[in-house]
C-alpha cells in the first residue's frame, strides 16, 4: 500500500539523497537556475515522498547554515537582490582582497570560541569577531581590540580605531567597552566606537548603552544614550547630541566597504579616505579644502576619487610617489 | 510549460494531487517537528535492525510514510509518538515480510514503548543549540569541502567564484558542496551529531 505504483526502478535512498544534493548544489549555488530546471525539480520532487523528503532534509541542513552566513557584514552576502548587483560588482575586487586575506583568520574565529586574544587590523583592514554568546564587533581599518579574560567578564577594551558592535545583550552581565579612559556598558545594544587620539565618539544605533569615565563607579544614571545620540568624549567631558538617522548609515557604510558623502569637505572626505589607504590624498590649499562633494566611493578607491574631484570640481590633481595632490587651479605650477 | 515554476509542485503531481494541505505547510513542518527526532529515530533503528546496511533505507520509507500519513492533516503535537508509531509498524511490517526474523529485533520491538519514551534532546535545546551544532558541523568537513561551503554559504561567492579562487574545476566545486550539505544534514539531524556532540 506504501509503495510507488508505477515508479521508476527503486533507488536506494543513498542514491535519492545524493542525487536531491545535486538539484540543490545546481540550483542554490549556480547562476543559471531557469524555470525550466524548476519544472523538472518539481517533477523529480513528485515522483516520490523519498525524493520530496530528502529534498527537504538536505534544503534544511543547507539554510541552517544561512545563520551562519548572517553573521557575515552584509557586503559579504551576495546574490540574495538582484538589485545588490551594482554595487557587488564595484565592490567586489575589494571584497576578494579582504576576504583572501583574512579567510583563514575568520574561519578560525568562527569555529572557534574565541580566548583571551587581541584582534587588530591593517591599514585598509576590515574583520569580524564573533563572540561565544553572539556578540559581534566589526573592526575597521587600522583597528586594536583587546579581548580581556574571564569568562562572566564581558569586556573589551578598543585601544584604537574604529569599532561596531552588535552586543548580545545579558543583564547579569553587562558588556563593557573600555577605550580612551572611559567606559561605554551595554543595555541592550549596537553602537559604533571610534577612537581618535584624546577624542572618543559613541553613535547609538539601536537600544541603550551608557557612558561614562573609566575611572568613576558605575552609575545607573550616568550618560544614558539613545538611538540617534552621538557622544564625544574627550579627557574631561563628555558632551551628548543628535545625528539624523541617515547620518549614522553614512557612519557605517565601511562596513560594507564604502565611504558615503553628502555635502562633505575635501577635507573631511580626504581624512576618511587617508584613514583606509597608504597612498594619500593631500589637499594643497584652503580653497580646495573647503568645497563640497557628495557620492559613494569603495574605501580604496583613492584615485577614483581624485578622478571625481579633477573632473566634477574642476580641480588640479598631480600624483607624486605614493600622494596624490588636489588643488585649485591658481596653484597649479 | 509549468506557467508557476515556483508553486506548481503539487498539480505536477497526481499522487500528491489529493493532497488536502499543501505542501509548503508539509515541508515546514517535516523540518520543525520531524526532522529533529532524526537522531533518536536513527538510534531506535540501528538498535531494532540487524541490517546496518538498510537502516538509511528504512530512515527514508518512515519519512514517506510520515508525509504519506501527515499530508492530510498534520498530526496534533508532539511529532514523536507519530514518527515512532510509524517508524515501529514499519519494522513490524519488514520483519513479518521477510521470513528471516531476527529474534533480537523481535524482543525489542516489544520492548519499544520504553525506548521512545526515552528522553532525547527536545526542539528547544536544538533551536538553543542549532547555531553552536552548525558550527561544529562546518568545522568536521573535510578542510577542501568547508572551504567550499563556505565559500558559498558564508562569503557568498558562485561556484565559478569558487573554482577561481580554490584552483579546481567547477564540477569539483559541486562535488564539494554536494557532499558538504550531505555530511552537514548527517551531522546536524543524524545520529552522527549524537555521537561525535557528545561530552
Amino acid at each position: 500500500m506504501s509503495e510507488m505504483q508505477g515508479s521508476p526502478a527503486p533507488a536506494t535512498a543513498e542514491e535519492i539523497e545524493a542525487r536531491a544534493a545535486e538539484w540543490l548544489v545546481k540550483k542554490h549555488a549556480h547562476e543559471t537556475w531557469k524555470s525550466e530546471d524548476q519544472a523538472e525539480l518539481d517533477a523529480w520532487l513528485a515522483e516520490s515522498w523519498a525524493h520530496t523528503t530528502a529534498y527537504w532534509r538536505l534544503s534544511a541542513a543547507w539554510n541552517c547554515t544561512d545563520r551562519i552566513g548572517a553573521l557575515r557584514p552584509a557586503h559579504l552576502r551576495r546574490g540574495e537582490a538582484s538589485a545588490r548587483r551594482n554595487w557587488r560588482t564595484v565592490i567586489r575586487i575589494a571584497a576578494v582582497f579582504v576576504a583572501a586575506v583574512s579567510l583563514a583568520a575568520v574561519g578560525a574565529q568562527y569555529f572557534a570560541a574565541p580566548r583571551e586574544k587581541t584582534y587588530a587590523t591593517g591599514l585598509g583592514g576590515r574583520e569580524v569577531v564573533t563572540l561565544s554568546d553572539g556578540t559581534r564587533i566589526e573592526l575597521n581599518t587600522s583597528t586594536v581590540l583587546h579581548i580581556a579574560t574571564g569568562t562572566s567578564d564581558r569586556s573589551v577594551t578598543l585601544d584604537k580605531g574604529e569599532a561596531y558592535f552588535e552586543v548580545t545583550h545579558n543583564a547579569a552581565h553587562p558588556f563593557t567597552v573600555m577605550a580612551d579612559g572611559h567606559r561605554i556598558t551595554d543595555l541592550g545594544t549596537k553602537f559604533l566606537v571610534k577612537n581618535d587620539p584624546g577624542r572618543l565618539k559613541v553613535s547609538l544605533v539601536e537600544g541603550l548603552a551608557r557612558i561614562e569615565f573609566a575611572n568613576e563607579p558605575v552609575k545607573a544614571n550616568g550618560n544614558l544614550l539613545k538611538p540617534g545620540d552621538v557622544a564625544i568624549a574627550t579627557a574631561d567631558s563628555i558632551s551628548v547630541s543628535r545625528a539624523p538617522e541617515r547620518r549614522l548609515k553614512d557612519e557605517l557604510a565601511w562596513r560594507r566597504g564604502v565611504l558615503i558623502f553628502r555635502d562633505t569637505t575635501l577635507a573631511e572626505a580626504v581624512a576618511e579616505f587617508n584613514r583606509y589607504n597608504s597612498q594619500k590624498l593631500v589637499i594643497a590649499d584652503a580653497d580646495a579644502a573647503g568645497r563640497k562633494i557628495g557620492g559613494t566611493f569603495t574605501t580604496s578607491g583613492v584615485e577614483r576619487f581624485a578622478e571625481v574631484a579633477r573632473l566634477v570640481l574642476g580641480l588640479q590633481v598631480r600624483e607624486r610617489r605614493n600622494e596624490i595632490f588636489i588643488s585649485t587651479d591658481q596653484h597649479a605650477e | 510549460m509549468a506557467e508557476t515554476p515556483e508553486t506548481s509542485r503539487d498539480n505536477t503531481n497526481p499522487r500528491l494531487s489529493g493532497a488536502a494541505m499543501s505542501t509548503p505547510d508539509l515541508e515546514i513542518w517535516f523540518v520543525r517537528e520531524v526532522l529533529p527526532l532524526e537522531a533518536a529515530l536513527m538510534r531506535f533503528l540501528r538498535h531494532n535492525w540487524r541490517d546496518k546496511s538498510e537502516i538509511a533505507d528504512l530512515r527514508q520509507e518512515v519519512y514517506t510514510r510520515i508525509c504519506e500519513a501527515a499530508r492530510r492533516e498534520i498530526p496534533h503535537p508532539p511529532a514523536k509518538p507519530f514518527v515512532f508509531a510509524i517508524a515501529r509498524n514499519l519494522l513490524a511490517d519488514r520483519i513479518r515480510r521477510n521470513q528471516i526474523v531476527s529474534i533480537e529485533a523481535v524482543a525489542d520491538l516489544e520492548a519499544l514503548d520504553i525506548a521512545v519514551d526515552q528522553p532525547g534532546p527536545d526542539r528547544n535545546t536544538i533551536a538553543r543549540d542549532q547555531l553552536r551544532r552548525v558550527q561544529a558541523a562546518l568545522d568536521r568537513l573535510p578542510p577542501r569541502c568547508r572551504e567550499a561551503v563556505v565559500l558559498k554559504k558564508i562569503e557568498g561567492l558562485s561556484v565559478r567564484e569558487i573554482a577561481l579562487r580554490m584552483g579546481i574545476a567547477e564540477n569539483t566545486v559541486d562535488a564539494h558542496l554536494t557532499a558538504g550539505v550531505r555530511a552537514l544534514a548527517d551531522m546536524l539531524y543524524g545520529d552522527i551529531a549524537d555521537l561525535q556532540g557528545a561530552p
